[in-house]
């Protein structure tokens, strides 16, 4: 196993920073971004306004009138961000994942909720038993959230069942469980999307607590199982 | 004092300065899409900086005020009156009892902002009035404004002598903002993928003209204009993308992200607008061509803080002559 992870950090304009680990998808890397993610929503760093994690990646947002009291000699305030933020990276660059937690959701795989299935059968060659089987057996991690409140980004498909993206978002119903290159996802709420829609799950992926707190049913790190469920068991669930 | 609209407009909705510290959970930051013109209605309405306001695009709507109140409009010109006459941008206005607030036509600029002195009885979600339509909370009911919504203020400054459907403008006004740069000129730091295109590319992304394409909304601003070519065909890996980043779409067109866009995005950034031209690119229409150029982060840097010392000053003769006023 790894214990140093090389990075890059590049500005993402001129009031954020991203700490790069390499464009690759890899449980490893996810598991270090969430270290330093986790470690930074705990000791929260002055000037910064929020930290969020990508895939193999984290990016802070900073506030640049408050960091700029701290400029000293021709450097920036971007300079400054840069330190602050490379203090947390090097500190916590010595390896130590949480262990991770492990959710199971339920999958009505019906062609009633799934009406990408046949163009994947199609193209696939598959039965719907195999596609099924293939989507429930692996276990996915769920690398980042983000695009809509709650949806998570997992991975990794199986290469018999790799979709590419449609090439027009269409409405896709609340619930929805997509698939798109070697990544699936859940939708938490109605919207337009660009994944192959192979069923529904009845959980509900987000919940309003109060007007300040609001949680989400996957969090990056998990490890997601799928299951498939009857159209009945759906409807009673 | 309650504020009824008595004409929806197409894209209205209750604005600050947006939802900070859950774009980990895909919970998008929103604000106002010009938010220097939001925080100047404020503080000459004699409200807090980031205090909600009313977002406007054209079509926008039509409001009845049903008490005496102090407001200010500013931003986008959509020829607004006020009581049937003429209201001017960026002038506090007492008005009277029943006055009626329209925007007749589209002259300048995208978004008009409505800033009434007092509490604004909206809903607070996460720390912010933001209005979050895709989750529909924050805001009024998590939705735009339609007609018949009464939006109730409480904690009104004092307003006297002045008569039912009328209006008097106050002295005071705000010096327009200038900076540097010609008002075709958006100022933009490369992204981290701006090798990505060629060098052919790179030369027409700095010397031709782009307009903001009708298709536009406060996700994100399309562009028209020549198309840029790239060199790799990588796939990226979905990561974190801000206000002002410039994607290039597979086709070789590109979007500005604004301030309702999402929170991550898998195509090439290969420019950032610089935080301090967000508030001219946000405003400009499609017969308004721009023209990107270049900067390095220490220009960038420099033009942000003189804005906010311009909106430092705004923010104490508002201080002074709200306090003022009170007296009186």
């Amino acid at each position: 196993m790894r214990t140093y992870f090389p990075y890059t950090i590049f500005p993402l304009g001129d009031s954020a920073l991203t700490v790069d680990f390499g464009n690759s998808i890899d449980q490893d890397l996810s598991a270090h971004v969430m270290s330093i993610f986790t470690y930074i929503q705990s000791h929260p760093v002055d000037g910064f306004i929020e930290c969020v994690p990508a895939y193999s990646s984290l990016t802070i947002f900073y506030n640049p009138g408050k960091l700029k009291n701290e400029i000293r000699n021709n450097e920036t305030i971007s300079d400054i961000a840069r330190e602050k933020l490379e203090e947390v990276v090097e500190m916590k660059n010595i390896f130590s994942p949480e262990k991770p937690r492990t959710v199971k959701v339920p999958v009505c795989y019906d062609e009633a909720f799934a009406p990408d299935t046949k163009l994947v059968l199609r193209e696939k060659k598959i039965s719907k038993q195999e596609l099924v089987s293939i989507h429930s057996t692996v276990e996915y991690r769920v690398y980042m959230l983000g695009f809509l409140p709650g949806f998570a980004y997992m991975g990794e498909i199986d290469a018999k069942i790799r979709m590419p993206r449609k090439a027009l978002p269409q409405k896709v119903h609340a619930g929805s469980v997509g698939i798109a290159g070697n990544q699936t996802g859940v939708y938490p709420i109605h919207s337009p999307g660009g994944w192959q829609i192979i069923g529904r799950t009845p959980i509900k992926l987000y919940e309003m607590i109060d007007a300040d707190n609001f949680s989400t049913f996957f969090q990056p790190g998990d490890i997601v199982q799928f299951y498939s469920i009857s159209r009945d068991e759906f409807e009673n669930y | 004092m309650n504020l009824k609209i008595i004409k929806a407009g197409i894209c209205d909705s209750i604005q600050d300065c947006g939802r900070h510290g859950f774009q980990y959970m895909g919970i998008n930051p929103g604000g106002a899409i010009d938010m220097f013109s939001m925080r100047t209605v404020n503080l000459l309405a004699g409200n807090a900086e980031y205090a909600p306001v009313i977002e406007m695009s054209f079509p926008a709507a039509s409001i009845v005020f049903d008490a005496p109140a102090i407001i200010t409009i500013g931003g986008a010109d959509f020829s607004a009156t006020l009581n049937g006459k003429p209201m001017p941008l960026f002038h506090p206005v007492k008005i009277g009892a029943n006055s009626t607030l329209k925007f007749e036509q589209w002259k300048e600029g995208r978004w008009c902002y409505l800033a009434v002195n007092g509490a604004m009885g909206a809903e607070k979600w996460l720390g912010s009035y933001s209005t979050h339509t895709k989750i529909n909370a924050g805001g009024w009911h998590g939705r735009l404004l339609k007609k018949g919504d009464i939006i109730p203020f409480t904690n009104l400054a004092p307003v006297k002598n002045v008569e039912e459907k009328k209006h008097e403008v106050l002295k005071c006004k705000a010096v327009p903002f200038y900076d540097d740069a010609p008002a075709d000129e958006i100022f933009v730091l490369p992204g981290n993928e701006w090798d990505y295109i060629t060098d052919e590319g790179k030369r027409i992304f700095q010397e031709a003209l782009f307009s903001v394409s009708r298709t536009s909304d406060r996700m994100g601003y399309t562009l028209d204009g020549t198309a840029i070519s790239t060199n790799m065909r990588c796939e990226l890996i979905s990561s974190v993308v801000d206000f002002g980043t410039i994607q290039l779409l597979p086709g070789g067109q590109m979007i500005v992200l604004m301030a309702g866009h999402q929170t991550t995005g898998g195509y090439p950034r290969i420019a950032h607008v610089i935080k301090a031209h967000r508030t001219k690119i946000a405003q400009l229409k499609e017969d308004k061509p721009l023209r990107f150029r270049l900067t390095d982060i220490q220009t960038a840097e420099r033009l942000l803080l003189k804005q906010e010392h311009h909106l430092t000053i705004l923010k104490n003769g508002c201080t002074m002559m709200w306090a003022d006023y009170i007296k009186k």
